[in-house]
């Protein structure tokens, strides 16, 4: 399944160890929300990674990326995780929510599992 | 939508947290039922005795916070009743394996509320209308259509990026189109109604005359006469039977209809009086208000309950 980072660009650590660990799932393109511009993220992406701290509007954008295609999964990834924002998330159409971790081993056990999933029906 | 009083199971090991939830939910026409440990929610829900289940997230240990029993009573439980969790235990861990989809892809609930003062019984009481929409719910579908969302927590944010002024003017055009249909609506089970009110009657008229032709027969015995006006008599009240079913269903429909209308007429109303503010702000405060409230009052969950 092809994946993609909806987030930065910029060189960004965070970005290399997610880079990193996902490797072995054969890695993702990276893109930032001004890139699509409104337009529809290409339907070869089927796990879409959504960095929180780049995109405007999370959960609306959740749900549009689960709009466009419900097979998508989509993990949110945060810096400041809350319960709050994982039902919002969640609520919206996420597959997974994830704080931003460094450990490698963890991220690649979560890509995993959302891959493994099967999806509830859309709307909900 | 249901015409019985949507029934409430509530399962939770403390029943002091019991009273204020059932006294709420009563007050605003639910019907309550409450056990205390998971064996009987299952059972119950088995039963089909509820119509949506809030269930407590620890049901077996209070203080564990490993304990997410509550979780595993709502995906053993039937699968068609929605369940919503209700925690004093908010927790990110909680609300994934809540809300998030497991491996068969269903998730265990469809709400996740906190007990606490920041949410509540209002928040729980808006997790229970939404649970009891109907996934397809011809309302909250064109609303989340027409606000290109697909998700009705994410309307508020729409309005906001919207601006007032686009929003009511959708939610307004929505509303217009949704009034002419269910008057298209109305007029197609009136008709249906008179029509089976006729053919009942006709049914009706057959049925006796041809008892009355036989009565001569009877009259010489012939005893096929007698088994034929029976089987007659049997068919006519069974037609008439059927046609009653029919017309009451329509009825129904038509009764909704009334309700629906009046609502969406009211709410109509009151955007029109809003165009004629003069002072932009105050018109754009107003709009916004209107909006606002039509979502958070659960408004457009509530249309067509009596």
């Amino acid at each position: 399944m092809l994946m993609v980072l909806l987030g930065t660009t910029k060189e960004n650590h965070w970005n290399a160890v997610l880079k990193k660990a996902l490797e072995p799932l054969g890695g993702f393109d990276v893109m930032t929300q001004e890139q699509l511009a409104g337009d529809k993220l290409d339907s070869k992406y089927k796990i879409v990674a959504l960095d929180a701290t780049y995109v405007d509007n999370v959960e609306r954008f959740v749900s549009q990326l689960r709009n466009e295609q419900p097979d998508r999964r989509i993990v949110v990834f945060t810096a400041a995780p809350t319960w709050q924002g994982a039902r919002a998330a969640f609520e919206a159409g996420a597959t997974d929510y994830l704080p931003k971790t460094l450990a490698q081993s963890e991220l690649l056990n979560a890509f995993r599992e959302v891959k493994r999933k099967r999806l509830p029906p859309w709307p909900r | 939508m249901m015409n019985h009083r949507p029934r409430v199971l509530l399962v939770d090991n403390q029943p002091d947290d019991f009273i204020p939830v059932q006294e709420c939910l009563e007050r605003e026409g639910f019907s309550v039922s409450m056990v205390t440990n998971a064996d009987d929610g299952k059972r119950e829900m088995a039963l089909k005795k509820a119509d949506v289940a809030i269930i407590d997230l620890r049901l077996e240990r209070d203080w564990d916070e490993r304990d997410l029993s509550g979780i595993t009573l709502a995906k053993q439980a039937e699968p068609s009743i929605p369940k919503i969790i209700w925690t004093n235990h908010p927790t990110i861990a909680a609300v994934k394996s809540a809300l998030g989809p497991s491996l068969d892809g269903l998730p265990a609930a469809v709400g996740f509320v906190s007990k606490l003062s920041d949410e509540g019984l209002p928040a729980l009481l808006n997790a229970i209308r939404l649970a009891l929409t109907p996934a397809n719910g011809q309302i909250m579908r064109r609303t989340l259509q027409a606000f290109e969302v697909k998700a009705p927590v994410a309307l508020h944010n729409r309005v906001e990026e919207l601006g007032p002024e686009v929003a009511s003017e959708r939610m307004h055009g929505l509303l217009r189109d949704m009034a002419q249909e269910l008057e298209r609506g109305r007029e197609r089970d009136s008709h249906e109604m008179l029509r089976l009110r006729k053919t009942g009657i006709v049914v009706g008229w057959v049925g006796t005359a041809t008892i009355v032709a036989m009565f001569p027969l009877l009259w010489f015995g012939a005893i096929e006469a007698g088994f034929l006006s029976a089987g007659v008599s049997t068919l006519t009240n069974l037609a008439h039977k059927l046609f009653a079913k029919r017309e009451n269903a329509a009825q129904d429909r038509l009764t909704r209809s009334y309700m629906e209308l009046e609502k969406i007429y009211r709410t109509t109303f009151l955007f029109a009086l809003i165009e004629s503010i003069e002072s932009k702000n105050a018109r754009d405060a107003c709009r916004k208000k209107l909006l606002n409230h039509l979502i958070d009052q659960s408004w457009l969950f509530n249309v067509g309950k009596p």
